[in-house]
């Protein structure tokens, strides 16, 4: 119970570390529940700059050098006259099939986790492995992170996940093994409520909600089958989702800012995510063009340049530090054979299953297909959808260590999940937006 | 006439979010899989489920914790190296404030390191153990011997 306890403070308090910033960013409407979505985002986010920068100048990690500053930076930010907005009076109740249906993935989500058939074994390899020793050596630690005997706990990843579970810790005082890998569902609430939010107040309450709920069940399905549990699965997702939800469905001239600092979460999630935040702005740059929409390559530097930097920032400290500096470079992708492709799409095929035997596909997919003339909408799904599986098609075809098949099945359904999260977003666009995004804010 | 039946209607968010609940049909196929366990039993380690084997490590290192004090080094000895690699990948969370001294890294031993361990870690109670090792605890899953390490 204890431990439940703590997970529920740790993630409390990541909410309110985003919450100043989350009411300045967010557009007029937001609800509470979305503020919150979006609060705990932008917490987790600042929590890990801070966090280095603490690590850096060697302070070292408490409750108190961890939480007051942040919490000073959000409540002025929250109290300050400048960006403080009205939270919106919910226009219309949240249907019931909706509400019913998230309730139901998040149920099903938070049982698989209890239940340990949804965690990942990379939870007690590496993430939960680094959270517990950073913590306790109240910080990162460079000698440990440095040593040849470590480089199996791929040192160089991004550190979002370990350092937001370091934190638990540092709030709780231990490491609650058994209960951890719950964060996870934490991820997952916020992300709901960030993009629920949103696309209610977008695509309409009925509409917008409903979108929420599938993204809800299709996601929670996917998570629990892919063993994403305690990983950087739930991050990457959130930050990718939340992202496209904001640029899918945003004004013309609306500030980029929010989804932007999302990229740049996305990107200290995990390798992927620079790939992923980069992709889907070459897509919003692309959508902006064919729409005319004013200044596209202007208005994509932002969301180009955040992730970037939140990566270099990254590979700065290794720098500093001594940690071996930059991302481990991909196997050998000079000796990719394309002959290959034949052999291994039955293997793809059978790891897009999503915990549904991939009927979770069917229904954004139908809406695309159905919808050819809004191919422009949904550009940015596009493009991120081409960019994972290139990726991947690189690596599923080139020199691999162990059976392709196993390859295959140990990386595929985690890594095409924030392609599913994007295809549902970009099927509910085009299902109930406005061509232009400018439907009224419910 | 409407081209899309599934688009802007109120009609059509029922029909997504009906689809997303159906969806939730496919739930018992994960609450299923993995080790068979009791439907609402709690798990004791992180990965009952979804690794048995890694659950029985995890569990052969949290009960030698006890036996091992806060400050003191290790080695950890198994049958296989694939087994001694993934318990001293999973030792380095457990038995934070601990030394590690692995006795092979991926499979490749590495020679005279394990030796200066003031604990060794024998899961199954196996591997080539010094004979004068004294068995300090016998637990679930192996054994814990003094090493030679000088906190002897």
């Amino acid at each position: 119970m204890t431990a439940f306890l703590d997970l529920a403070v740790s993630a409390v308090l990541r909410a309110l570390f985003g919450a100043g910033p989350a009411r300045r960013l967010c557009a007029p409407g937001a609800s509470l529940w979305g503020l919150a979505g979006v609060a705990y985002g932008l917490g987790a986010l600042l929590l890990t700059v801070e966090s280095l920068a603490l690590s850096a100048a060697g302070i070292p990690w408490t409750l108190a050098s961890m939480a007051l500053p942040l919490l000073a930076l959000s409540g002025g930010l929250f109290f300050t006259s400048g960006g403080t907005k009205e939270l919106a009076r919910p226009a219309a109740r949240v249907p019931l099939a909706a509400l019913l249906g998230g309730t139901l993935a998040a149920a099903h989500l938070a049982f698989s986790l209890a239940s340990s058939t949804a965690n990942s074994v990379d939870f007690v390899l590496f993430y939960g492995v680094k959270a517990a020793l950073f913590a306790g050596s109240r910080g990162i630690p460079s000698a440990v992170m440095g040593h040849p005997l470590f480089v199996h706990a791929a040192p160089r990843y991004p550190p979002l996940m370990p350092i937001v579970e370091a934190w638990g810790v540092v709030v709780a005082g231990k490491m609650p093994w058994r209960f951890a890998p719950a964060v996870s569902l934490t991820w997952f609430l916020a992300g709901v409520a960030a993009i629920g939010s949103r696309l209610r107040g977008r695509l309409g309450p009925q509409g917008g909600a409903s979108v929420a709920a599938y993204w809800a069940c299709a996601m929670a399905l996917s998570f629990a089958w892919s063993y994403s549990g305690g990983d950087g699965e739930a991050p990457l997702v959130f930050y990718v989702g939340g992202a496209a939800a904001w640029l899918l469905t945003e004004k013309p001239g609306e500030s980029r800012l929010l989804p932007s600092l999302f990229l740049a979460g996305a990107a200290l999630s995990k390798q992927e995510g620079l790939l992923a935040a980069l992709a889907l702005t070459a897509g919003v740059l692309l959508r902006d063009a064919m729409e005319k929409r004013p200044r596209p390559v202007l208005r994509a530097i932002l969301p180009a340049l955040l992730p970037v930097a939140a990566v270099f920032a990254w590979f700065g400290y290794e720098k500093l530090t001594g940690i071996p500096v930059g991302y481990r470079p991909p196997g050998p992708i000079a000796h990719m054979d394309p002959r290959l492709l034949p052999s291994i799409v039955p293997d793809l095929l059978r790891n897009l299953d999503a915990g549904s035997l991939g009927l979770s596909w069917a229904l954004p997919l139908v809406v695309l297909a159905a919808n050819p003339k809004k191919l422009v909408r949904w550009i940015p799904a596009l493009t991120l959808t081409g960019a994972v599986f290139a990726a991947l098609l690189a690596t599923y075809t080139s020199p691999v260590p162990i059976a392709r098949s196993v390859v295959i099945a140990r990386t595929l359904p985690r890594a095409c999940q924030p392609v599913l999260s994007l295809l549902i977003l970009g099927a509910g666009v085009v299902a109930f937006g406005d061509p232009r995004g400018q439907a009224p804010d419910a | 006439m409407k081209r899309d039946p599934i688009a802007g209607t109120r009609r059509g968010a029922a029909v997504w979010a009906l689809a997303g609940i159906l969806l939730l049909a496919f739930a018992p196929r994960v609450w299923r899989r993995g080790a068979p366990a009791p439907m609402f039993s709690l798990p004791e380690t992180p990965i009952d489920r979804v690794s048995p084997d890694g659950a029985a490590q995890w569990v052969f290192l949290s009960e030698s914790l006890k036996h091992v004090p806060r400050g003191a080094s290790y080695t950890i000895r198994a049958a296989t190296g694939d087994e001694e690699m993934n318990l001293f990948m999973m030792s380095l969370g457990l038995f934070e404030g601990h030394m590690p001294y692995p006795n092979s890294y991926f499979g490749i031993p590495i020679p005279g390191y394990a030796a200066n361990a003031d604990f060794v870690l024998a899961y199954g109670c196996a591997g080539d153990g010094a004979a004068e090792n004294v068995v300090v605890a016998r637990v679930r899953g192996g054994c814990v011997q003094r090493g030679a390490g000088k906190m002897r």
